[in-house]
């Protein structure tokens, strides 16, 4: 196995609220190896932006805190480092590129300007060895013209042009792992295929080990070597992206992969959906989150919340119906 | 480019510029046009102005020129009124700046402290300053700054607090840029068009508050300012009104002006307006 680039473990972060801290992220073990694609997938409010955050230590101050858990980044753990040494790590080790590239960037500052701001975070660049690498990093991102663009506000350019910025501006300083959340949503079907093989491309030429947030599983199956499936702020399933789409063993992850329309689906036919509302985090008891939306609810459903065990090496899953019904040799994953 | 023109497209504006450029040139000009020192007593007391070629806005009690005066006034004044905005915008936009971009204890604190001084009437803390350091000119320039930072403060620390929340910040901070950076580098020249435009009103107020206290005899002697000139001419405001009046009316001229040109600035420079 190569060596592990993340390794989160039991990872949980609160949010405060006037009724007192809600745990959106709840006991979340996380490994991404390098140059590996993993994929978070949920849908919206499930806490997967907020694990995100939390891995960048950018949660809002005062309002979300990290309330347990490690977060190694090539050993070191983030989770306990102080603030001054996670503003070194930002940017050279662990970077991210958000949902909304049109305001991503700043409005009055030239795309030339940000990206020297990015580099000199970490680089000691002047001149025109700074003004190089500016052009270099653009010529990565495959921006045309990029001598003249440096000169551009974002105003001026599309929103797929301004993710390609965006994602130059991560990986400005070689970061280890890039943590793009929800990177194409904002953008065009035809955009978003050429970002995510942008990303692509630049993960296989640095190295870098990836991690993508989305809700969109044409996103994991195009990128991801491994998945994990989250459902409100746990980890429901996780595992080889082959597997997952041939045998999910969670209701949730067969629910969703059974939303995702084929070609030559029958239109009169009715969409299956899951039945239901995630639940609201303060209402929500010992029993596991999915027990009232799930076919296969079992009385222990209610009681107690399922541990996540392994199936095979690279499958886990936390439900008491898919423990039930594996035949194999079920060891409980204790990290 | 765009700034001028817009600039000069809002009559206003452009009507406090061209009165500021005047005041300006004025200034520029005093050293060329009277060039031996307007303090000295050159005609017969109390010439009434326009009546004299000579001594078109006439004299004072003591026979001085009263356009030499004016006209060397004019740098002294603007020059105080400038260093004095400067330095309350140096003030309130560090002190804003840091008030708006932390929260916790650091944001309240420096919070506290505005509203503090938000609560010291201006010209009574200047006052006491004065009549207590003495009255010197670098040492007023920055009492006046020390006491008109609060509002340039109050408005920074409001647009930080807006402009922090933005995903652009999120994004700067991703790529391991310091506080100070971002709070120098991103949030700040996003924020500081209206700020610019508010510190242009607050040397229109540090020319004021000069030349109230110099009215009151407590300016730097050594310096002749408008507001001087209207103190002198107090006691004579009976048998010669126009000693006071004419400097009066330029501090009313300028003051006008910043005021248009501030406004002017506040419209030109807002992003939601521009074009």
């Amino acid at each position: 196995m190569s060596r592990l680039v993340l390794d989160v473990r039991n990872l949980s972060t609160a949010v405060s609220t006037r009724k007192g801290d809600l745990t959106i992220v709840d006991d979340l073990n996380l490994k991404v190896r390098r140059g590996e694609t993993v994929a978070i997938i949920g849908e919206s409010g499930c806490g997967k932006s907020l694990a995100a955050l939390s891995l960048m230590r950018l949660l809002p101050k005062g309002r979300a805190r990290i309330r347990d858990g490690e977060i190694r980044l090539e050993g070191r753990d983030l989770a306990t480092l102080p603030e001054r040494d996670i503003v070194r790590l930002r940017g050279r080790d662990i970077a991210m590129i958000f949902q909304d590239p049109m305001s991503a960037l700043n409005p009055v500052m030239t795309i030339g300007r940000q990206l020297e701001e990015a580099i000199r975070a970490h680089v000691d660049l002047k001149g025109e060895a700074l003004k190089a690498r500016c052009i270099e990093l653009l010529r990565l991102v495959h921006i045309p013209d990029p001598e003249t663009r440096l000169k551009e506000y974002p105003h001026r350019l599309s929103g797929g042009m301004c993710q390609r910025i965006a994602i130059a501006m991560a990986i400005a300083c070689d970061p280890r792992l890039l943590i793009a959340d929800e990177p194409t949503t904002a953008l065009d079907v035809t955009i978003q295929a050429q970002v995510l093989q942008l990303l692509q491309e630049l993960k296989a030429r640095t190295g870098m080990a990836l991690l993508i947030i989305t809700h969109d599983f044409g996103v994991v199956a195009e990128m991801a070597d491994r998945v994990v499936v989250m459902y409100a702020g746990r980890k429901v399933e996780e595992g080889v992206v082959r597997d997952i789409f041939r045998d999910p063993r969670h209701p949730y992850t067969q629910g969703l992969l059974a939303l995702t329309l084929h070609p030559g689906q029958s239109r009169a036919a009715r969409l299956p959906e899951i039945r239901g509302v995630v639940p609201p985090y303060e209402a929500r008891g010992a029993g596991c989150p999915f027990a009232d939306r799930c076919d296969k609810v079992l009385d222990v459903c209610r009681r107690q919340a399922p541990a996540t065990i392994a199936l095979t090496v690279d499958h886990e899953v936390a439900c008491w119906a898919a423990e039930l019904e594996s035949e194999r040799y079920v060891v409980a994953v204790d990290n | 480019m765009t700034l001028i023109h817009n600039f000069s497209r809002n009559p206003m504006a452009l009507t406090g510029g061209l009165l500021l450029l005047v005041v300006g040139l004025t200034a520029l000009a005093a050293p060329i046009v009277f060039p031996s020192d307007p303090l000295r007593i050159v005609a017969p007391a109390l010439i009434e102005p326009f009546t004299n070629g000579r001594y078109p806005l006439g004299t004072d009690g003591m026979g001085r020129d009263m356009l030499a005066m004016i006209v060397h006034g004019a740098g002294t004044t603007l020059a105080i009124g400038i260093s004095a905005a400067v330095t309350a915008l140096l003030i309130g936009v560090t002190i804003g700046a840091v008030a708006g971009y932390y929260g916790g204890w650091i944001g309240n604190l420096f919070g506290r402290l505005i509203e503090l001084f938000q609560t010291i009437p201006g010209i009574v803390f200047i006052l006491a300053l004065v009549s207590l350091f003495g009255a010197n000119m670098v040492f007023i320039v920055l009492i006046i700054g020390l006491v008109s930072w609060e509002s340039i403060a109050r408005l920074t620390r409001a647009e930080v607090m807006a402009w922090k929340k933005r995903d652009f910040i999120l994004a700067c901070r991703a790529t391991g840029m310091t506080d100070i950076a971002i709070i120098f580098g991103e949030i700040l020249p996003n924020a500081l068009a209206p700020v610019i435009a508010v510190s242009t009103l607050s040397i229109a107020g540090a020319i004021l508050a000069e030349s109230g206290l110099s009215f009151l005899g407590l300016g730097d002697p050594n310096i002749s300012t408008w507001g001087r000139l209207v103190g002198e001419g107090r006691n004579m405001i009976t048998s010669a009104w126009y000693i006071s009046a004419i400097p009066g009316v330029a501090i009313v001229i300028t003051v006008f002006a910043l005021s248009l040109v501030s406004d002017g600035l506040g419209e030109v420079l807002n992003p939601r307006l521009r074009r």
